[in-house]
């Protein structure tokens, strides 16, 4: 995995390993990729804010913080907002290079962190496994560019129509949410606009919304 | 022209396995929209043989059984074979740069059953109602200077509900000038 941005620095293997783990960390644990993304799309905000808005407990919204300080993709604030501290999370982005390049970015982990509320992606990763769900992200986000309709989505990745039309559905409302914040999408323009009521339905909000 | 509604709303919808998938059942705001305004306003809804067969497959991602329904109920039609629009299909096999003879023929058929449903029917105009944007405008780009613009729409599910809503009580909707009838 090689970080996207130019550096003047000399490749740092360890940079690079640090990423690859801060992703499986993210990528395995659903419920710690969504608090991450909340505390993302967010920030500054405090872990009480985010942890009512996801529905965690104290004790669990406290651990997802400090795990993600000490990936080194999140850091607590000398600033304070009704007596809590302010928090804010850092964008993760990377490349995955083996057939072809997948591009990692916080919309990715957004997906996956939102398996575990969202009944349509958890039926179709039970059905398809966890690596199926990011060919489509990718072809969600084809559709978005308007390059296919959901139907092609079906042809991409092998699924009957109704499955492809489901996961873009539920995928498009998080992209919706969340792409501003992800690096890996700021040259990506979309011709098909989100609804607002399908934004309603994300896991994911903003706190001013 | 999804965001405009066609005036008069139309009487015979064709229902895309998108939009039911996005109205949801009995305990969506979206659904009772919807049947309320089938059942007071004597809609006619059209199931084509495509969508059909992706409703039988569908296996828990639609709530409702519309297959089931279109059995007990008369104001839902299951549709047979139809000649899928030709353009409408040349245009998504564009868009998705792919082979037209590998391209699914649901999203060419849905137009179609529109314009059978003219033509078999007292209906003068019908919508395919839908939750998917590129098909949608590759679908309303070929009626565009047809004989069928004005008499077949394909029309967002926001779009659509919103109208519905505002036609069963709401709001009243914006209305586009009415698109004159072509006579060639």
């Amino acid at each position: 995995m090689a970080d996207a941005p130019p550096t003047t620095h000399p490749p740092d293997p360890g940079h690079t390993a640090h990423r690859f783990f801060v992703f499986q960390e993210l990528l395995g644990t659903p419920e710690l990729a969504r608090f991450y993304t909340d505390l993302l799309i967010n920030s500054p905000t405090t872990v009480t804010a985010a942890r009512d808005r996801q529905e965690f407990s104290k004790s669990t919204a406290y651990k997802y913080a400090n795990t993600l300080a000490e990936l080194g993709v999140a850091e607590e604030l000398d600033e304070y907002e009704d007596g809590s501290a302010l928090w804010r999370a850092k964008p993760v982005s990377g490349n995955w290079s083996d057939e072809t390049t997948l591009k990692l970015g916080p919309v990715i982990v957004a997906v996956y962190g939102a398996t575990s509320v969202e009944d349509d992606l958890e039926l179709f990763v039970d059905r398809h496994g966890k690596a199926a769900l990011a060919p489509a992200v990718t072809a969600t986000i084809d559709y978005l560019k308007g390059n296919t309709a959901r139907r092609g989505v079906a042809d991409d990745l092998g699924v009957p129509a109704v499955e492809a039309i489901a996961v873009t559905q539920a995928i498009e409302r998080i992209v919706a949410v969340v792409k501003d914040h992800d690096p890996t999408l700021d040259d990506v323009t979309f011709e098909v606009d989100v609804h607002n009521r399908a934004v309603e339905g994300a896991p994911y909000r903003h706190s001013d919304e | 022209m999804s965001e405009l509604h066609p005036s008069p709303f139309p009487t015979a919808l064709v229902l895309d396995t998108s939009f039911l998938r996005t109205v949801g059942g009995p305990g969506s705001d979206p659904y009772q929209t919807f049947v309320e305004y089938v059942r007071t306003g004597g809609r006619e809804l059209y199931l084509s043989r495509g969508v059909v067969e992706e409703l039988t497959e569908q296996h828990g991602y639609i709530g409702v059984d519309w297959v089931d329904r279109a059995d007990t109920t008369e104001w839902i039609t299951l549709v047979g074979d139809v000649q899928p629009g030709v353009r409408v299909h040349e245009r998504l096999a564009a868009f998705e740069q792919t082979d037209p003879d590998d391209l699914r023929k649901t999203d060419s058929e849905l137009p179609a059953v529109g314009v059978t449903s003219l033509g078999s029917t007292s209906h003068d105009s019908a919508g395919v109602l839908m939750d998917d944007r590129n098909a949608e405008r590759a679908i309303s780009g070929v009626i565009e200077d047809s004989y069928y613009e004005g008499r077949v729409w394909a029309i967002d599910i926001r779009t659509a509900i919103e109208f519905m809503d505002g036609d069963c009580g709401g709001p009243p909707p914006k209305r586009r000038a009415v698109t004159p009838r072509r006579t060639r």
